[in-house]
């Protein structure tokens, strides 16, 4: 435990510039967009402003009659369906950076020949990650809170934390793939070209599909159709498919990861 | 801390190599080393840039997976015992390996946290002796000041093998001194010392015993006072009438005639040459023995390399503890 916890740390304090940033960020978006809330908060404006969203936008969150209230819809449609986008994008970038960052510069040489087997130096590192996506949810979260409540508008925080729950497991899913491309690919640059490569396409992939009105199972393929804003916020189901599905992609990925990495050469 | 050598047995080398090999497609690599470096010597691997110097050190420390042989450090088994290998090892790779968006104390902390050392008096004190500030982040470092920091943190856990992989870039010469004295304290305390360099004059100071290595071959171990005297010899000789053809004698090179008096290098047996001087009238002769370097350099440009056993030979030929 003693060595994850410093393999763990010192990853975290090496990124700590790059995640405070991402954090704000995201923090300061979700105030941002929940603080336009108010505009659809009265019936009224919400129909006028649901009469101009185009017809591709209805389809991809449904009916508003479904949601719990016009803010729930509001924010599905400005914000909650992206949150997952920035945290596959975050996500990805803090994965790659696990081991073939290190590799890319001559850290791995200080990091690898220390007493401590290469499994551990990424799982512990992972966890690290982990926790990284974690704070992002939460912050994302407690910034709309804070703002609804200064609002005093009727949002659905607890619908919206089941939603970034699933959320969280659908990205590190893509954050154990990211870590499993960096260790196959060329280099760090090409490791985090296609990391992102594939979380946009994924993501666009569910976009499309749920626009097109195409069958669910495609979105489920690419991850993101697990954690639907109109399943979760509008009808309240909890994602336990996302969380489960996940995990053990996760734990797969990774399990793959590790083997990769043991056979995997440091060269000068 | 005293660090353990395998379950109580002390082994009579602290690295061992048995015909290790490591081969790239591009044929570079190293081909079947076998080499012993016995415990408390400080032991100098000498070869240009791309011989395999790295390649021996890295695959010793497990950051690169031998395609053939074995090697043991400190009686552990290098594919087998890897993480015990690095326990007993401290290492200092040849370009700075430290994060450099962390401080130096962030990184010896780090480092000593994995190894489970706690407390940091004996790098407080090996930082105070070279110099090296552990307080600002790496990237606002000089590289000399970087490779203080890099020291400090392959010594602190006071590690039984120091593999040191061109130890002196971008050290200043006193430093490089004060670096010197605390290594032969190392090795009057029992710490065995191997040093990958391309600088001959640190390896001469410091080094007791030498390996040559050459397109990832071992082409000489031996003492470095017996490679001076052994190998190549400066010769001084005046020559009654006119010099001899001096140049297309074997063994003979770096030729410079200045009337009767002719100045060379000679690489071999001492014997042929007398035979060959016996032969010619001379007033005056002087042989001087050669620096490390122009024994580095004859190894370089005399033909092929040699083969592994030669490497082994030489070995043998110089097996007793060296170091000054």
């Amino acid at each position: 435990m003693r060595v994850y916890m410093a393999l763990g740390w010192q990853y975290l304090r090496e990124h700590r510039l790059a995640t405070l940033v991402w954090l704000a960020v995201t923090a300061l978006m979700s105030y941002v967009v929940a603080s336009t809330a108010p505009a659809v908060a009265d019936e009224q404006l919400l129909r006028a402003f649901l009469r101009n969203l185009p017809s591709q936008v209805r389809s991809l969150f449904g009916d508003y009659l479904q949601y719990r209230n016009g803010v729930d819809y509001y924010l599905s449609y400005k914000w909650l369906q992206i949150v997952p986008l920035l945290a596959g994008i975050f996500g990805a970038l803090e994965a790659v950076a696990v081991i073939a960052r290190d590799i890319d510069r001559r850290t791995a040489d200080f990091t690898l020949a220390l007493p401590v087997r290469r499994s551990t130096v990424l799982l512990a590192r992972f966890a690290a990650v982990a926790v990284n996506l974690a704070l992002f949810y939460l912050v994302t979260l407690v910034a709309l809170w804070a703002e609804l409540w200064q609002l005093g508008l009727p949002g659905s925080v607890a619908r919206y934390g089941a939603l970034f729950a699933g959320q969280y497991f659908v990205s590190l899913a893509f954050a154990s793939l990211a870590v499993l491309l960096s260790l196959v690919s060329r280099s760090y640059g090409a490791a985090v070209r296609a990391s992102e490569l594939v979380v946009i396409a994924a993501y666009v992939a569910d976009l499309a599909n749920r626009v097109a009105g195409g069958p669910t199972a495609l979105s489920r393929i690419v991850l993101f159709g697990w954690v639907g804003t109109r399943e979760v916020v509008g009808e309240g189901s909890f994602p336990w498919g996302a969380m489960l599905l996940g995990l053990a992609l996760s734990a797969i990925l990774l399990r793959l990861s590790v083997r990769v990495l043991q056979r995997k050469q440091i060269p000068a | 801390m005293k660090i353990a050598a395998k379950a109580g047995r002390i082994p009579m080398y602290a690295i061992e190599l048995w015909n290790l090999r490591k081969e790239y497609r591009n044929g570079r690599g190293i081909h079947g080393l076998s080499l012993q470096v016995e415990q408390g010597e400080i032991f100098g691997f000498l070869g240009p840039n791309g011989a395999g110097k790295s390649t021996t050190i890295r695959t010793l420390l497990g950051l690169l997976t031998p395609d053939g042989g074995r090697a043991q450090v400190a009686g552990w088994d290098i594919l087998r015992d890897s993480v015990a290998v690095r326990r007993v090892t401290g290492y200092l790779p040849s370009e700075n390996a430290l994060y450099t968006d962390l401080s130096g104390a962030e990184n010896l902390r780090f480092a000593l946290q994995v190894r489970g050392v706690s407390g940091t008096g004996r790098a407080r004190e090996l930082a105070e002796r070279l110099g090296a500030d552990l307080r600002p982040r790496l990237r606002n470092l000089s590289h000399g000041q970087r490779q203080k920091v890099a020291i400090v943190v392959a010594l602190a856990h006071d590690p039984q093998v120091l593999i040191l992989d061109e130890p002196t870039t971008g050290l200043d010469p006193l430093v490089q001194e004060t670096f010197f004295s605390l290594l032969r304290e190392e090795q009057a305390r029992g710490k065995t010392i191997f040093i990958s360099s391309h600088v001959l004059s640190e390896v001469e100071a410091l080094c007791g015993r030498v390996a040559i290595i050459r397109d990832g071959v071992l082409v000489e171990v031996n003492q470095v006072e017996a490679l001076r005297h052994s190998r190549v010899k400066r010769l001084d000789v005046a020559f009654v009438g006119t010099p001899p053809n001096v140049a297309a004698w074997p063994g003979v090179r770096k030729v410079c005639q200045d009337g009767q008096r002719v100045r060379f290098a000679y690489h071999g047996q001492i014997l042929p040459l007398l035979r060959l001087l016996a032969a010619e009238e001379i007033t005056d002769l002087t042989v001087n023995d050669p620096s490390l370097e122009e024994v580095f350099r004859a190894f370089y440009q005399n033909g092929p390399v040699r083969d592994g056993a030669s490497g082994r030979a030489g070995l043998q030929s110089g097996s007793h503890k060296g170091g000054r």
